[in-house]
Parts: structure tokens; C-alpha cells; sequence
């Protein structure tokens, strides 16, 4: 019962897929949009449905179970099952797939009405949420890394959806590779922890944790942390996230702020036993964190269009997130987690309205300021956002215990609670007075359709009984989703971090850059809200740098890509001027074809002509008679007296480099043979003898230029030569 | 290394190798006779088929987890055999060339002597992979060049097809003559520790061969097995060839069977364990150069099948990187990546003949924005594509995977390229995939483009197919390979401890002589 509705949960998604492509391919004519919106929706439904059982068990009995679909491969001892393995943490982020995934399918079907590619878009989707519950649910590393692999395949697909614009094509290909990037790292972390432990299922790694030492554990902490910085959009690895928003609004919302890039995370806190162990691995995790989120607020600071602001807020929470694991407070960041996917998603799914409000027009910054609002938007954007990006951080940390340790690792995370509230804030202002604040015209029927305010209703909704319930804040010490968690994350309250000098540092970073952006925005608000640039005049450097995204992307394409293509570049030159002139190659062809082309045209070509080239070709070699004798042995006569000039006759052997000499020295070696024996015997022979025998010897010369034949002798005589050999 | 004989007779009943290596020259030989092109065609669809089945029930029948060599039939120097190591090669074998006579359909011009050649080609290819006896195998070995020069100059696509074909042979040649020397080498000893002249893989196991000489017999064999497989810099024939050569026919088996690192597997490996293990950084130095510098040079390159040839190049180094980590995973991420190549790579020039068949070109200038137009070709060319890359769920995953497994035991060093492999390998492909089927700027010759036909979805698919079953279900691949190799990684692993020992008593017998 369990484990069939389990796969069941799993599988009704690839189902969708499977049924959705096979009728795309098929050219759709099974069923139209409605059946494809219908079986995605549907199968979405039932995984939905599915995760809640699941969900429900695990609260009412929070024992980890395991599930096992069938052995996948096995080499010496390491042996790789599919199966899956369902706790409170797995649990919890199947539930947040699901669910969400249902929503913005349901979404999806006002939003993407009409476009050229419904059932391509669909199909995608539901393969996402197959591959994301392989990745949550998985209870082995490497089922971690083939759902890790598809929702990155299944991301290229949507980034590219549009794929007929360069744009969105350039920004696919960019994410996969920076996330193959990740990916080695990851997969050199599953082999060391292969390697190390002879096993890569969760529960046997991690019971047998004490088995490795410091070093290899912070080995294996930072290679999987590489993997997770490209998935999850962490410095230095993340600038593709930013270019990701090319997909479809609804699979940004979904894909790069709700669920994929939220992996990362996931990993970390899954795999918290090797952390745990690796105290330096933590504190490279925080300082990655801590970069991330600054980095994220700054820009989002200086970006123009909505996408954009959201894809950096996603980037600061994301790096928010990283530091609350790295600081240990697992419970947090996933708490974190679930929370973000509420926001993001919620207001990534306004943007579209936005932005049809708007004409279509990303940049709030196009229209004037007034005061005539589209309401529901605004107060959905306002209420959503601070309900839940404030209140979890502020009361966490308000919480937790500022005295004992001079610098508590817990006052770090309040900086950067700090920083995504002021950048959280500040978007928000931005979006709501900019954009929303003002329109040209106030007709009604401009707003957005039912459509796409309902489920975001359905989310606004969510959040509120969420805070009802007594929820949030979550994660901390005490509250219910900490005691839901505590099986899993068995962590102490919050890390004791690593170094108190970096903890200081970090400190005055995070604290330094929250009192500048508080001032900035302020100033920014009060001041000048038509020019954000002109606000940072004494930081204009900054400004600039931010504007550009502190040319990360520049540099990789300087200082990588560029490098890495001219070097290929080179070696391709290399490779045909060098390489092959020493090795060697052969010479090119002259006008002349070489005899045995000619040969072979005259009797191939004749052959494989049909029969009218066939009889030309005869009667040609007929008349050819007259003056040469034909066939092999003619050419063999032609050869011997077209010449003395070696070369010209054996342009079959000739060729340049070593290996040409090598045929060379061959080719002349049979040559003298041949000069030698057959030649004298043949010619002086087979002349004289070859009128009188005439048209007989023609067709047999006939027969044996058959490939066939000729193939034939050849395998007869090598067959003969190596029975002579053998006995 | 003892292998025991399993004879066909006991297993099957009837000489099924010979039969195997028999069909594809009956039927070349019958279409030859037949008069209507249409019925001739009929044949070679029937005959492949026939043969694919067969192949398959080969693999069925074959007892797993054994290291015996199995459906022996031996007359004299006539001594075939299937192992878990050469099974898989013959229905993929087959399944090649059913799909290139599927394809041939369309080739006008002297369809029936393309049929013919690329039935000979398979027949010299089975014998090759179903050989024990080396003396045969070099027979294959030097036959399988005939057909392919007539390819390569009749059904050539580039204007210098017959430089490229002449520049084949003469490599192949030098490859050959240094396998013969090689097995001469191995004949030779085995004459002077029995006394009976014999090139039989499996009388050759039983004598260990001496320090030097191994190392003089490995170094012969190598050389021939990298020019074939192809290593860099031994290399330089495949672009060309497939470059100019015909655009799926044989291109589809030299990039597909992996006669070279089959070889190695078979022959080299076994028959020389402790030169192999003295020597193994420098092939598997080599495998990581050239998996570098094949990924390298496919990055910039325009021409799809120029693109596939250095892919090619690449793809082999992991394999031989796997092979020579002499250890079990090594052998089976080979093995198994070898079977994915052959799908993969294949599949790619299929690929490639399908777009050559539409615009013409093979170059990037008649491409671009092509997915909107043929969204089914776009579709099959990522899927085969991703299949390469390494994507989880297709056969490329778990053979990259089982490599790195093998190579992470040598050396962090080794595992370390293959996963810079990886990232160069998703960089090209995806690179020239965006560029030519994505986007927004579609040359006015491509636009009137038909998507796959049912033909083409034919191949499309059951290249799909095999690499999803490979992918998905890898357990029965595996199990089938398992016997063999795990008694070639004990065999290997003896020789390691024999070569530690020799070397403990050398300077031992040293100290004693003082």
C-alpha cells in the first residue's frame, strides 16, 4: 500500500509526460490542448494527493522508510538501487514539489493559452516534477544525482522554450553547462564517497560517518558543496540564473525560485552528517552564503525589470539559505525554504499580471508615478512578501539567545535576515509604486483574467493559515516544524561556527552592507525615486558594478570560454598542419586521377550503371583493345610502360609524414616484387597471348572487376594465406 | 588465465558463429544476383533482420556470470567464440547494420552495391568480434578494409574522398602489419615454451609470455590497436574519413564498433597483464589527452561530421581511461560505454545523414533555428546527443559513471579529467545544437524542410530505444559482461602481485648473490 502509492506519487507525472510527448511526436492527434492541460493536471493532482498521504503518515508515524523499485546497476561492491526514502525531510519537500507544481500547472493554462508550444511546455513540466520527486525522494546519492541531472535537463528545456529567440537559446545552453560544471564536482563527491565508504544509499553512509576522517569528510563536503553552488545559483557559479528568466513566467516561478534551485539546500541539510564533520566545509558554505546574498541584494538594487528583481531576490535568499546551513541551522534554511517557494512563487505569478498590466513592458521604471492602483495586485505583493520573509527571520532571531557567546553565529544570520528584509523591501516599493502605482488608462478590463489571480489567491491564502496555525516562525528551537524535522536533522540548536575571527567578519560585512542599502533605500525612497543612480553618487562605483552584475559574466567570458574556444581553435589548426604532416596524411589529389581510380571508374561505374553504361563502358574497352591490353593485366602493362617515374605511377602509396613513409617503403617493396616477377611475366606474356584469347579473357576480366568477386578473391586469398600460416 | 570451451554443438546445436559471420556474405552474394533492385533490397532488410535475431539469441543463450568462452566452433585455424566481452558486439553489430540498410533506402545511385558493401563490412566486422584465434582476427582485421576503401571512394561525399580512402588503407596497413608482427611475436613463444606453433587466444593464455618480450609484444599491439581505435595522434584518419567519406554506410560502423578498444580488452589485456600494468599511465595519459583534445577541437568545429569525428576521439579516451584502470569497474564502464558509443555515435551520423539529406550541407552556414521547422530530427538529435553528454537515464550515464568508479581507484587524477570530459562534452554539443537548431536564423534553403519521415522515425526510434534500455535497465547488460570481466580483473590483479613479487626477489636475489 505504502510503497505503491509512493511510486505512484512518482510515476503519474512521468506518465503525463510520456503520454503528453508520445502525442506531441505523434504529431498531436490523439488529443488536443484541453487533453493535454487535463492529463498534466490531472496526473499533477494525484502526486499531489499523493504527497499529502505521504505527508500524513509520516507525521503520524515519523520512522524513516525505505522503498525499493529494483537493483539499477551494480559494480564489485558497490551496488546502485532505485529506491526511495521517505522521512519528514523528504516528505516535506515532496509536498512543496507537488504542490506547487499543481499550482502552477493550473496556472500555467491561462497563462500559456494559446502558445504554439502548449503541449511541448506541458509535457516538460510534468517530466520536472517526475525528475524533482526522484531528486527529494531518492535514498541514495546517486538517485540524488539522476534527479539532480533531468530537473537540469528539464530547465534547459524550459529556459529554451522560446527557442526560436537567440536570447533564450544562449541562456539554456549557459545554464546547462555552468551546472555540468557543478556537476562534476558533485559527481567527484559520490565517488569519493563511494570510494570511501563502499556504499552510496543515505542510511549506511551515514551511519558509518565516523569511519572517515576530517580531511576526506571536508573532501566530500566540498565537492558535493560545488554541485550545489551551481544548482542552487551560489557565487561564483551563478550567473545563470539570471539569464534563466527567459522561460515562460510560470516555469520561472516553478523551476528557478520555488523548487530546482532550492536542490542545493536540500543537499546540504540531506547530507548534514558529512558536514557535520567537516567544520571548515560549513564555514566555506556560510562565507559562500553570506557573498551570495550580498551579491543578490546589491544588484537586485540596479536591475529594471521584474524578472530580473525577482532572479537576484532568488539569488539573496538562496545565499540566506546556504548561510543558515552553514551556520548549522538546518531546521532554518529549510524552514526557509518552504517559505521562499511560497513567496517566490507567489510573486512571480503576479509578475505576469503585472506585466500584462503594463503592456507587456518589464520595466517598471517606463511609467510615471501616479496615484490610480490596481489594488488586488498591490496588497497580494505587499502582504505576501512581508508575511513571509520577515517574520520567520526577525522572530528567529529575535529568539535566539544573544547573550553567552560574545559573537553568536545566530546574530550573523540576523544581518543577513537584515539584508533580505531591506532588499525584499525595496523591490517591493519599487514593483508596487512604480509599476502598479501608475497606469495610463484605468480601464478595468486591463486587469488580469480570474485565471491567474486565482491561484494566486489559493497561495495568499496558504500563507495566511500557515501564520494562523501558529507555523511560523518555523525552524527555530521549540516550534512544531523544528520538532517535525528533529529526526532527520538531529542538530544542535544553532553551530557553534567554526572561527570567531570569521565570525566577526562576516558580522561586520553582513552588518555594514545592511546599514548602507537601509540608508540608500530610504534616501533612494525619499529623495529621488525617479533616479536610483543618481542616489549612489558617492557610491557610483558600486552603482556601476551592480549595474553590470560585477561583470562576472564578463569574466568567465574572458578569462574561460574565450580562452578554452581559441585554445580549441588552436589545437584544430594544430591538429591538420602539425598532427597530420608528421603522422602523416596523403597528398592531394592532381588532375590526373591516379590509375587505379581510373580503373575502378571504368569498370565500377559501368557496373553499377545499368546495363546501357555497361555496354558503353564494353565497347569503350573494346576499342581500348586495340591499343592496350585491358583489365588488371592491362593495367598492369600500362604501369610498367607508362614508366620510370616511380612516384607517378604509385600514387596509391604515396603520402606525407610517417606513416606515409611507412606505406611508402611498403608500396615499394611490393612494387619491386612486382617489377621484377609479375611484371616481366605478365608483360611479355599476356600481350601476345590476350588477342588470341580475345573477347573470353574480357569477360572474365568483366567478372572479377564485380566488387563482389573481387571482395571474394581478396577474403579467399588472405583466408588461403593465413591457412598457410595456421598449419 | 585458463578459459574453458563451451562448443555450440552442446549449447545450440548448430555452428550459430559461423552462421552469424556467414549470412551477411550469402546475402551480399545474393543480392548481387537478384536482378530487381526492389527485391534485392527486400533481402538485405530480411537478411539484417535475420541476423540482428539471431545475435540477440546469442546474447539470451549465453551463461552468465561465466568467463568460459561459449558457442565454440573450431576447424583449425577457424576457431570462433563469444565471451561476455565480445557478446554485446554482435547484435549491436546487427542492429547497425539493419539501420544502415533501413537508411540505404533512399541512396539512388547503386543502391545495390552499397548494400553489398555493407554487408561484407558486417560480415568482416561479426568474424572480428566472434574471433579467438588472433591469426583470424587479423584476417577480419586486414578484410574489413577492402569493402570500406570501395565506401569510402565510391559512395564518398567529399571531393577528396580518394585521398582520404588511400590515407585510410595505408593506416590501416601499418596497423595490421604491426598486429601481425605482434602475433608473430606470440607464436613465436609460445613455439618456444610448448613446442607447437599455435595463435589460439586461449593456448597463448596458458604460456606466460617473459618481462621483455611483453613489453616489446604490448608495445606492437598498441600501436596497431591506437591507430584503429583512434588515439591521439594516430588519429588524423578518422576526420578525414568521415569527413569525406559516405555519410552514414560505413561511418556508422568505424564510429560505432569499437574494434580497437575491443582489442584491447580482448587481446592486449589478458594476454600481457604485467606489461600492462607497468604501462598503463602512458594509454591511459593517452585516453585523457585525447579525450581533452577531441572535446577541444569538436568545440569550434562547424561541420557536423567533423564535429562527430573529434567527438569520437574524446568518447574513446574515457573508454580507454577505463579500460587501463585494470580494475572490474574500469572494465565494465569500457565496455558498457563502448555499447553506448556504438549507439550514440552511430546515432549522430544518422543524424547527420538525415540533415544532410534535407539542406545539403553538414555545415553549420546551411543551419540555424532548424527545430522549429523539423522538430522531430531536433528532437532525436538532443536525445542521442544527451545520450553522449551523459545524462542519467540514458546509456551514456552509466558507462561514464562505471569509468570514473574504475579510475577514481588509480588515481583522483584520472576521475578528475573524465569529469572535465563531461563539462567539455555538454559545451560542444549543446553549443552546436543551440546553433543549429535553435535561434531565430534559418537559412531560406532550410526552411521547406520535411521533418523525419516514417523511415527515419524507424531508426530514430530504435536508437531511442536502446538507449533508454540500456540506460533504465542496465542490471541484464551487465550481468551478461560480468563473468568475463571479473575473471579478467582477478587474471589482471594476479599478474600485479606476480609482477610485486618478481620485483621483491629481484633485489633479494641481489642481496643473496652478495
Amino acid at each position: 500500500m505504502f510503497e505503491s502509492i509512493v511510486l505512484l506519487t512518482i510515476l503519474a507525472p512521468l506518465v503525463a509526460a510520456a503520454v503528453n510527448a508520445v502525442n506531441l511526436i505523434g504529431g498531436s492527434n490523439a488529443f488536443g490542448w484541453r487533453g493535454v492541460q487535463r492529463i498534466t493536471c490531472g496526473a499533477l493532482l494525484i502526486s499531489l494527493l499523493g504527497a499529502l498521504w505521504i505527508f500524513a503518515q509520516v507525521m503520524l508515524d515519523p520512522r524513516p522508510r525505505e522503498v525499493l523499485a529494483y537493483q539499477w546497476l551494480a559494480s564489485g561492491e558497490i551496488a546502485i538501487p532505485v529506491a526511495f526514502l521517505v522521512d519528514s525531510l523528504s516528505a516535506l519537500m515532496a509536498l512543496v514539489v507537488t504542490a506547487f507544481s499543481f499550482l502552477v500547472a493550473v496556472f500555467s493554462i491561462n497563462y500559456m493559452h494559446k502558445d504554439r508550444s502548449f503541449a511541448r511546455y506541458f509535457s516538460t513540466l510534468a517530466l520536472f516534477v517526475f525528475a524533482m520527486l526522484i531528486l527529494v525522494l531518492g535514498n541514495n546519492f546517486v538517485m540524488l544525482f539522476v534527479g539532480w541531472e533531468c530537473v537540469g535537463l528539464c530547465s534547459y528545456l524550459l529556459i529554451g522554450h522560446y527557442y526560436d529567440r537567440p536570447a533564450a537559446a544562449r541562456a539554456g545552453t549557459k545554464a546547462f553547462v555552468m551546472n555540468r560544471v557543478g556537476d562534476a564536482g558533485f559527481l567527484m563527491g559520490i565517488f569519493l564517497i563511494a570510494t570511501n565508504f563502499g556504499t552510496v544509499v543515505y542510511s549506511e553512509v551515514f551511519a558509518n560517518i565516523a569511519k572517515i576522517d576530517t580531511a576526506t569528510a571536508t573532501a566530500i563536503g566540498l565537492c558535493l558543496l560545488l554541485g550545489a553552488i551551481g544548482k542552487s545559483a551560489q557565487l561564483p557559479l551563478g550567473t545563470w540564473l539570471a539569464k534563466a528568466m527567459e522561460g515562460p513566467t510560470p516555469s520561472s516561478a516553478l523551476i528557478h525560485a520555488a523548487t530546482m534551485v532550492t536542490a542545493g539546500v536540500y543537499m546540504i541539510a540531506r547530507s548534514h552528517a558529512i558536514y557535520d564533520a567537516a567544520p571548515n566545509a560549513l564555514l566555506v558554505i556560510a562565507i559562500i552564503g553570506a557573498l551570495t546574498a550580498l551579491y543578490g541584494a546589491i544588484v537586485s538594487l540596479t536591475v529594471s525589470d521584474i524578472k530580473g528583481i525577482l532572479a537576484f531576490s532568488t539569488t539573496t535568499q538562496l545565499g540566506l539559505m546556504f548561510l543558515a546551513c552553514g551556520l548549522g541551522a538546518y531546521p532554518v534554511a529549510i524552514f526557509h525554504l518552504v517559505t521562499h517557494a511560497f513567496l517566490k512563487s507567489f510573486l512571480f505569478l503576479t509578475a505576469p499580471g503585472i506585466m500584462h498590466h503594463m503592456h507587456v513592458q518589464a520595466d517598471p521604471h517606463a511609467r510615471e508615478t501616479s496615484k490610480s492602483g490596481v489594488p488586488t495586485h498591490y496588497w497580494l505583493i505587499l502582504f505576501g512578501a512581508l508575511a513571509v520573509v520577515l517574520v520567520p527571520f526577525l522572530a528567529g532571531a529575535a529568539r535566539s539567545e544573544l547573550v553567552g557567546v560574545a559573537v553568536s553565529p545566530s546574530m550573523v544570520l540576523l544581518g543577513s535576515a537584515a539584508i533580505a528584509f531591506f532588499a525584499t523591501v525595496y523591490y517591493l516599493l519599487r514593483m508596487t509604486q512604480h509599476s502598479l502605482g501608475g497606469h495610463d488608462d484605468a480601464d478595468a478590463k486591463h486587469h488580469a483574467g480570474g485565471g491567474l489571480v486565482k491561484p494566486v489567491l489559493v497561495v495568499a491564502l496558504v500563507v495566511v493559515a500557515g501564520v494562523g496555525v501558529g507555523l511560523l516562525p518555523g525552524g527555530t528551537d521549540g516550534t512544531w516544524f523544528r520538532e517535525l524535522l528533529g529526526p532527520v536533522l538531529a542538530v544542535q540548536s544553532v553551530a557553534e561556527g567554526g572561527n570567531p575571527i570569521l565570525a566577526y567578519t562576516l558580522l561586520v560585512l553582513v552588518g555594514g552592507m545592511f546599514v548602507t542599502s537601509w540608508i540608500t533605500a530610504i534616501f533612494l525612497q525619499r529623495f529621488n525615486p525617479e533616479l536610483p543612480g543618481l542616489v549612489l553618487l558617492k557610491g557610483r562605483r558600486l552603482y556601476v558594478a551592480a549595474l553590470n552584475r560585477f561583470w562576472i559574466d564578463e569574466l568567465y567570458q574572458c578569462y574561460i570560454v574565450e580562452p578554452v574556444k581559441t585554445l580549441g581553435r588552436w589545437l584544430d589548426r594544430l591538429d591538420t598542419r602539425a598532427i597530420d604532416r608528421i603522422v602523416g596524411g596523403p597528398v592531394r589529389e592532381r588532375s590526373r586521377a591516379p590509375t587505379t581510380a581510373l580503373w575502378e571508374q571504368r569498370y565500377l561505374a559501368a557496373w553499377t550503371g545499368g546495363p546501357q553504361q555497361q555496354e558503353a563502358a564494353l565497347q569503350a574497352d573494346s576499342r581500348a583493345t586495340l591499343e592496350h591490353a585491358t583489365g588488371l593485366a592491362g593495367n598492369v602493362t600500362e604501369i610498367a610502360s607508362t614508366a620510370s617515374n616511380w612516384t607517378e605511377r604509385h600514387v596509391f602509396a604515396r603520402g606525407a609524414g610517417v606513416m606515409g613513409w611507412l606505406t611508402n617503403l611498403a608500396a615499394r617493396f611490393v612494387d619491386l616484387v612486382e617489377t621484377h616477377v609479375f611484371g616481366t611475366m605478365v608483360n611479355s606474356g599476356l600481350p601476345a597471348t590476350g588477342r588470341s584469347l580475345g573477347k573470353g579473357l574480357l569477360s572474365l576480366e568483366n567478372f572479377l572487376a564485380r566488387p563482389v568477386v573481387a571482395a571474394a578473391v581478396v577474403l579467399a586469398v588472405v583466408a588461403l594465406a593465413v591457412a598457410g600460416f595456421g598449419v | 588465465m585458463l578459459i574453458n570451451q563451451v562448443m555450440a554443438a552442446d549449447q545450440i546445436g548448430f555452428p550459430v558463429l559461423s552462421l552469424l559471420v556467414a549470412l551477411p556474405v550469402v546475402v551480399a552474394i545474393v543480392i548481387a544476383m537478384i536482378s530487381s533492385v526492389r527485391l534485392a533490397y527486400g533481402v538485405a532488410i530480411a537478411g539484417a533482420a535475420v541476423e540482428l535475431a539471431l545475435a540477440v539469441w546469442v546474447v539470451a543463450l549465453l551463461l552468465p556470470g561465466k568467463t568460459d568462452m561459449q558457442f565454440v566452433e573450431q576447424y583449425g585455424i577457424f576457431h570462433l567464440g563469444v565471451d561476455g566481452i565480445s557478446a554485446l558486439f554482435l547484435p549491436l553489430t546487427a542492429l547497425l547494420t539493419l539501420l544502415a540498410t533501413v537508411y540505404a533506402e533512399p541512396v539512388r545511385e547503386n543502391q545495390r552495391g552499397y548494400l553489398i558493401s555493407i554487408h561484407l563490412f558486417a560480415a568482416t566486422m561479426m568474424g572480428a568480434f566472434v574471433a579467438v584465434d588472433m591469426l583470424l582476427f587479423l584476417a577480419f582485421f586486414i578484410a574489413e578494409i577492402v569493402p570500406s576503401y570501395y565506401l569510402i571512394t565510391r559512395y564518398g561525399t567529399g571531393e577528396h574522398r580518394h585521398s582520404a580512402a588511400r590515407n585510410y588503407v595505408g593506416y590501416m596497413l601499418v596497423s595490421s602489419v604491426a598486429l601481425g608482427a605482434a602475433i608473430l611475436l606470440l607464436g613465436n613463444n609460445h613455439l618456444a615454451a610448448t613446442g607447437r606453433v599455435s595463435h589460439d587466444l586461449i593456448d597463448l593464455l596458458k604460456v606466460p609470455v617473459s618481462g621483455g618480450m611483453q613489453t616489446a609484444i604490448f608495445v606492437l599491439l598498441c600501436l596497431a590497436f591506437a591507430i584503429k581505435a583512434p588515439l591521439v595522434p594516430f588519429h588524423t584518419w578518422m576526420p578525414r574519413v568521415l569527413e569525406q567519406g559516405p555519410i552514414v554506410g560505413m561511418s556508422v560502423f568505424l564510429v560505432g564498433l569499437k574494434l580497437g578498444t575491443y582489442a584491447f580488452l580482448r587481446f592486449v589485456v589478458p594476454l600481457l597483464p604485467e606489461a600492462a600494468h607497468e604501462w598503463f599511465w602512458v594509454l591511459a595519459t593517452l585516453g585523457a589527452i585525447s579525450m581533452v583534445y577531441g572535446a577541444l577541437i569538436a568545440l569550434v568545429q562547424t561541420n557536423l561530421r567533423r564535429l562527430l569525428a573529434f567527438a569520437s576521439v574524446s568518447h574513446m579516451g574515457v573508454v580507454m581511461l577505463g579500460v587501463f584502470s585494470l580494475n572490474f569497474s574500469g572494465f565494465q564502464g569500457g565496455l558498457l560505454q563502448m555499447m553506448n558509443l556504438g549507439v550514440t555515435g552511430a546515432g549522430l551520423f544518422f543524424v547527420a545523414g538525415f540533415l544532410a539529406n534535407r539542406i545539403g550541407t553538414p555545415d553549420l552556414s546551411g543551419m540555424g533555428g532548424l527545430g522549429k521547422y523539423v522538430p522531430r530530427l531536433a528532437l532525436t538529435f538532443l536525445i542521442i546527443g544527451l545520450a553522449g553528454v551523459g545524462m542519467p537515464g540514458t546509456s551514456g550515464f552509466n558507462g561514464e559513471h562505471l569509468v570514473m568508479i574504475g579510475a577514481f581507484k588509480v588515481h583522483w587524477i584520472m576521475a578528475l579529467a573524465t569529469g572535465l570530459g563531461t563539462v567539455l562534452t555538454a559545451m560542444y554539443f549543446l553549443w552546436y545544437y543551440q546553433r543549429a537548431f535553435l535561434g531565430d536564423r534559418t537559412p531560406r534553403t532550410a526552411i521547406s524542410m520535411q521533418d523525419l519521415n516514417m523511415r527515419e522515425m524507424v531508426i530514430a526510434g530504435s536508437m531511442a530505444v536502446v538507449i533508454f534500455w540500456i540506460g533504465l535497465f542496465t542490471s541484464p547488460f551487465l550481468n551478461t559482461m560480468n563473468g568475463s570481466l571479473q575473471g579478467l580483473a582477478a587474471h589482471v590483479e594476479k599478474g600485479r602481485s606476480d609482477k610485486a613479487v618478481a620485483a621483491q626477489a629481484k633485489p633479494a636475489a641481489v642481496g643473496a648473490a652478495r
